[in-house]
């Protein structure tokens, strides 16, 4: 009795300790732009806390204790009187992190994330404090000019509140056909979606690949479903607005129908992987391709992983080319796709952070056109050597000095999402010795070619609402495993039975939430007309 | 008057009794107090402290609000997870694979525990033993990665010797029933020689004397591991399947959800991967609080009632 008496007292306590404590945290103004002056060394010192995303890659310095960490604490830091601390987030688990951080009252001065409805979501939630544009101006003018064009993704509800990165285009994502299978089928280039299958057939029948020829290497698709290839052109802005994120699969519209029925056909050909559904992370995908058996394979080119140059140690005769954007359009159609975000790397300062203004001023200092070289291509005739005016860097440093992964992206990228020398052309170049393995330069020109000449005029962005749409965060992942159990079932499924399955299956998936999720779309729609 | 001085010494009994009190066993037998202090306090610290974080489940709790913003909303994350329909599949799957588990893997463990026994090379036994350990200590990520490899349709070695025999490649892990069957068994390969330790303890302890005497009154195997070996082992049996059907609810993790696959996604989504899923991954910590709570809740109410059976049977129980 007594110990049950003592347990109950001290639960009691604790509740009300905390109850307290998480009632104390103040609310004055930290972006008065009266009290801020422009940007000096701090008397005292502080400390900004940055998050740096944790790839857990192996071979890599500590992502919060490396030489470029600390070469911004004598750069910046120290200059500032400030102290840097690298916080870092698992890339995998990034949104996760975040929250936990948030629950224990433990977050950095900044919160970021890719996904732009994940830094809504945290800003509808109070997570950020706003951002004063005088003050944005004053303490951070470089990135304030370089991100101005990006001003619509910066506010929320009227107010700025993000510091959204900028993307200059990168050409490194590319879908490619063995062109040595292309010569010995006898075909050319697939001009249209008919043309496609019919090469696929063709492969397939000839068994170029080897007895288990996979024709298209495919994998399990996440909430992002192209469909492109079924959609109007143009396409009404509210269907837009209903369908096109891609945060959950939009099962219920039309276009998603087709391709998938046109997925279902591909399977039920033999045309694609047979075991795509295990695949999630595209790992099966990248070795069948590695040792031949495929013909068609998406991917980003990059020299490590060496994919490229496993597969032509494994089949010394292959040749590739970058596949005609047409491939996925039916017969007289336009050739469309995807049009990427115009931002990157999307920033908030946390509501808690105390000195928002030490925040713009790392900005700023990243921003600088001297600083961003360095950040991006290290020390001059150690990690990077100059060739025609563009720095290439030195793969095989080893030193203190090397790099972090991909050139320390992950410390840059809050203003920035690749390399930018000032021009196409540079920017091209640039890329060519950063992504392609030596002898495929050849790749990134033909991506680049095919999508200023053809992808480029008809390609569809994304809707964006200005409010949360909270129900996907509510109903975001149910709705993704309803997704995955469901395209498994279509796309393996007999192309009679399909009908039947597809209508079962939009009645399960607006049930689990998805109707929720159109009705609260259509009402933000509404709003902003 | 002897009624009265038959209370006044009652009383003085008892007034003794209370003299005694608290402080005097403390200081008498303090050494054994402090032992006790502190299992007492890892339990106070983290077993009890933490249930105040169940107060969740009744508040509309968000990670960037904190507690100081959270409104109470009664039983409302209740009534949404009993009315999802997810959650009744959940639950059905937990206790439909627990239960596969409690049949198939509970007996798996003493079955082998006695073939161990019988062993005679005390070499060979001990080799066996360690080399059954094993899979123990293997996280189940590797483990699924394993029998991916192996169990695959058209790419697992299995199958690709079964269809060079020339039979039919078999389904084991992507079509839901087999699934079901590959799920117990690969669990019984894992924890099945961990599994033996607690009960060669407890035939360990059995009296040779009984074995002896057995064999003079011309007993075989079969008839002294019928008669003297599992009688003498049924209580630490009944203890271990009370303490399972407690678990009956609470499905670890990692096993489900390493081995599931978007085909068996009927079978595979259970109370753990759907709190992950609902709770976790989409921010709403009621709702995972709620779950967890119902979890325990029913786990509870299985022990009582397991250990209510368990006496009525002639044991012990736990309680």
């Amino acid at each position: 009795m007594n110990l049950k008496k003592i347990i109950c007292a001290a639960l009691c306590g604790v509740m009300a300790v905390s109850m307290v404590s998480s009632c104390g945290s103040k609310k004055e103004n930290r972006m008065d732009k009266d009290k801020l002056t422009g940007p000096k060394a701090y008397e005292e010192q502080i400390e900004l806390k940055i998050p740096v995303y944790d790839r857990g890659m192996q071979g890599q310095a500590d992502v919060d204790n490396n030489y470029w960490t600390q070469y911004v604490q004598k750069n910046f830091g120290d200059k500032y009187n400030i102290k840097m601390t690298f916080v870092p987030i698992t890339r995998k688990e990034d949104v996760s992190v975040f929250e936990q951080l948030l629950a224990a009252g433990e977050q950095p001065d900044i919160l970021f994330s890719y996904d732009y409805p994940t830094i809504v979501s945290y800003y509808s939630r109070g997570a950020f404090m706003p951002i004063d544009e005088d003050v944005l101006k004053l303490y951070a003018p470089t990135f304030y000019e370089k991100s101005k064009s990006l001003d619509q993704y910066a506010m929320a509800d009227g107010e700025r509140y993000f510091l959204p990165a900028t993307r200059p285009k990168d050409y490194s994502w590319m879908t490619v056909v063995r062109q040595d299978w292309l010569d010995k089928a006898g075909l050319p280039m697939p001009q249209s979606r008919e043309e496609f299958i019919e090469m696929l057939r063709k492969f397939k029948e000839m068994k170029l690949g080897g007895e288990n020829t996979i024709p298209y290497a495919k994998d399990l698709f996440n909430a992002y479903f192209p469909n492109y290839a079924n959609r109007e052109y143009p396409l009404p802005e509210e269907d837009n607005a209903m369908y096109s994120d891609i945060t959950v699969a939009s099962l219920t519209w039309d276009a998603t129908k087709k391709e998938l029925q046109y997925w279902n056909q591909l399977y039920n050909e033999g045309l694609i992987s047979p075991e795509w559904m295990l695949d999630k992370d595209a790992s099966k995908m990248r070795s069948d391709f590695v040792s031949g058996k495929v013909g068609v394979y998406g991917f980003y080119l990059s020299q490590n992983p060496p994919v490229i140059q496993s597969l032509m140690e494994n089949v010394p005769g292959a040749k590739l080319s970058v596949i005609d954007p047409k491939w996925i359009t039916y017969e007289g159609n336009k050739t469309t796709g995807r049009a990427e975000w115009p931002f990157g790397m999307v920033s908030g300062i946390s509501a808690q952070c105390e000195h928002p203004e030490a925040v713009l001023m790392y900005f700023e200092w990243l921003s600088q056109e001297e600083n961003l070289f360095v950040m991006q291509n290290g020390i001059e005739g150690v990690t990077y050597k100059m060739e025609d005016d563009i720095p290439v860097i030195i793969d095989n440093y080893t030193g203190v000095e090397r790099l972090n992964y991909n050139s320390n992206k992950d410390m840059w990228c809050l203003v920035t999402e690749s390399k930018d020398y000032g021009s196409q052309e540079k920017n091209l170049a640039a890329q060519k010795v950063t992504y392609a393995p030596s002898g495929f330069e050849y790749l990134i020109q033909e991506n680049y070619d095919y999508y200023q000449n053809v992808t480029k005029q008809y390609e569809y962005t994304d809707f964006l609402f200005n409010t949360s749409i909270k129900s996907l965060s509510q109903y975001g992942e149910t709705l993704k495993s309803k997704w995955e159990v469901i395209q498994v079932d279509l796309i393996t499924c007999k192309p009679e039975e399909f009908e039947a399955k597809y209508d079962a299956a939009c009645k399960d998936y607006l049930a689990a939430g998805y109707q929720t999720v159109l009705d609260e779309k259509k009402e933000a729609y509404s709003k902003m007309k | 008057m002897e009624t009265e001085k038959g209370r006044l010494k009652k009383t003085n009994i008892k007034s003794a009794g209370t003299k005694k009190g608290f402080s005097y066993y403390l200081k008498r037998d303090w050494q054994l107090y402090v032992l006790l202090a502190f299992p007492l306090v890892f339990a106070i610290i983290f077993k009890f402290l933490p249930m105040f974080g169940l107060s969740v489940a009744f508040l509309d709790y968000d990670v960037v609000g904190g507690f100081a913003k959270a409104d109470f909303i009664g039983l409302d994350a209740f009534r949404e997870i009993f009315s999802m329909k997810d959650f009744y599949i959940a639950l059905r799957n937990t206790i439909l694979l627990n239960g596969l588990d409690l049949i198939v893997g509970f007996p798996a463990p003493i079955i082998l525990a006695i073939l161990l026994n019988e062993i005679r090379n005390k070499y060979f036994k001990r080799v066996t033993q360690t080399v059954l350990y094993l899979p123990h200590f293997l996280s189940w990520v590797i483990i699924a990665g394993i029998f991916y490899q192996l169990l695959s349709p058209t790419t697992g070695y299995i199958n690709i010797l079964i269809s060079r025999m020339g039979g039919q490649s078999i389904p084991f892990l992507t079509e839901k029933w087999h699934w079901l069957v590959s799920y117990c068994l690969i669990g019984v390969w894992q924890s099945m020689g961990w599994g033996t330790i607690i009960y060669l303890a407890a035939i360990t302890g059995i009296n040779a004397d009984l074995y002896e005497a057995a064999t003079v009154d011309g007993a075989g195997r079969w008839r002294k591991i019928w008669h003297i070996t599992l009688p003498c082992i049924r209580s630490t049996i009944v203890v271990m399947l009370i303490m399972n059907l407690g678990r009956i609810l609470g499905i670890s993790f990692e096993r489900p959800f390493a081995l599931d696959n978007p085909m068996v996604r009927d079978f595979s989504d259970v109370i753990s991967t759907y709190v992950y899923r609902v709770g976790m991954q989409s921010h709403r910590y009621n709702i995972a609080t709620a779950v967890g709570m119902f979890q325990s809740v029913v786990g509870l109410i299985f022990v009582f009632a397991s250990d209510k059976f368990a006496k009525l049977m002639g044991e012990d129980g736990i309680i």
